[in-house]
């Protein structure tokens, strides 16, 4: 446990906490409660730079803190996902290829693991989390600039920041399922 | 022989409940009363599938590690499907599809982090209760609402609600039991390997 309660790793898990915040904000649907969510979206992507910042400079960063904070990042992502969903801000069908993404990965990594083939980190991991990020804010901001638009997943804006988050993940999802299929074929 | 741990008849079983979900939002969200009979009778099928691999694995002597991480998986995936069908009918409120993503999601990253362990996460028996739960409430909401037909249907039925708030109880209750589950594996450790 004691691999679990380092700074870095606390960060991650304070980031994790605020992805049921921010869907309880963003389903309460005031005005207020969007201002909010955007700050914590800030928050949370600034908390994913700095726990990354103090297990550098707590030394060579631990294997377990690099899962936690992709679990850590996941979890707040799908909250903030899940909160445009309420809003029908997003489709469903283009959430469910966001969980699913969230989903397989890391049952992807564990089997990887098992044969001996342990994934690193992969340049589609490092787009996905620059780029949800990015849409969340885009879309938080239109819709507390543009209280009045029917939606902010309608506007252009809005459309083509989620379906850039949509593209980040099913780049994510493939690169790591041809990734396994690669591994497997050379472990056979 | 990592092979034949993967081309199994059970994982073949397995794989066809991934399979499966698509095609039952489809049925679920095309409001017609018939293609409900249809999707409740293929959810029946899926769920029966889920008794019948672990049967067929362990009558055919292939339990492998790659089945264990295949069968949570394609539940994950399969009963999300269902209950997102929930939420774009309006039969099931976001909030508790939230805490029924959360905690697959965990769980499958505690899968992961208990593999640094060189140690292969098996199902707990909360995860059993909660699959078993979670399929009563899928069938039996569907099953009403091919009773009532599509158009009748009162989804904020004390029945219906009742149900899918004890399938949200459990999975929750499975998440703090999986996060506990793993928990000790690494207090054992820390007194193992000081």
């Amino acid at each position: 446990m004691k691999q679990f309660s380092t700074a870095p790793n606390l960060v991650s898990l304070a980031r994790a906490l605020m992805g049921p915040l921010v869907l309880i904000l963003l389903i309460s649907d005031a005005y207020w409660a969007l201002v909010l969510a955007l700050f914590i979206v800030a928050l949370a992507t600034a908390s994913d730079f700095f726990d990354g910042y103090l297990a550098r400079k707590h030394g060579k960063p631990a294997e377990i803190g690099r899962y936690l904070d992709g679990a850590c990042d996941a979890i707040f992502n799908l909250g903030v996902f899940l909160g445009f969903l309420a809003h029908d801000w997003l489709p469903a069908s283009w959430f469910l290829l966001i969980y699913f993404s969230e989903i397989v990965v890391p049952y992807l990594g564990a089997f990887a693991k098992q044969i001996g083939y342990p994934f690193e980190i992969r340049w589609s991991a490092k787009l996905k989390t620059s780029v949800h990020p990015i849409a969340q804010f885009i879309l938080l901001a239109t819709a507390i600039l543009m209280p009045d638009a029917a939606g902010a997943g309608d506007t252009m804006i809005g459309i083509a920041a989620l379906g850039a988050a949509v593209l980040a993940s099913i780049a994510y999802l493939t690169d790591h399922m041809v990734l396994v299929i690669l591994r497997t074929a050379r472990a056979v | 022989m990592l092979r034949a741990q993967i081309w199994t008849p059970a994982n073949a079983i397995t794989a066809s409940r991934i399979v499966a979900g698509p095609i039952v939002i489809w049925l679920l969200t095309a409001h017609s009363t018939a293609l409900i009979w249809v999707g409740l009778i293929l959810m029946i099928v899926a769920e029966l599938t889920d008794l019948i691999d672990g049967i067929v694995a362990r009558y055919s002597a292939k339990v492998s590690n790659f089945g264990k991480i295949l069968d949570p998986m394609a539940d994950c995936l399969y009963r999300s499907s269902v209950f997102i069908a929930f939420v774009i009918n309006g039969w099931m409120p976001v909030w508790m599809f939230a805490i029924i993503v959360w905690r697959d999601l965990t769980v499958s990253y505690l899968r992961e982090i208990a593999e640094l362990q060189s140690e292969t996460l098996a199902a707990r028996s909360s995860g059993k209760w909660k699959a078993i739960v979670q399929g009563i409430a899928q069938i039996g909401v569907v099953g009403m609402v091919g009773i009532f037909g599509v158009d009748s249907f009162a989804p904020y039925s004390m029945t219906a609600q009742g149900l899918l708030l004890i399938a949200t109880a459990v999975t929750a209750y499975s998440l703090f039991d999986y996060i506990a589950g793993v928990a000790q594996k690494f207090s054992r450790r820390d007194v193992t390997r000081p």
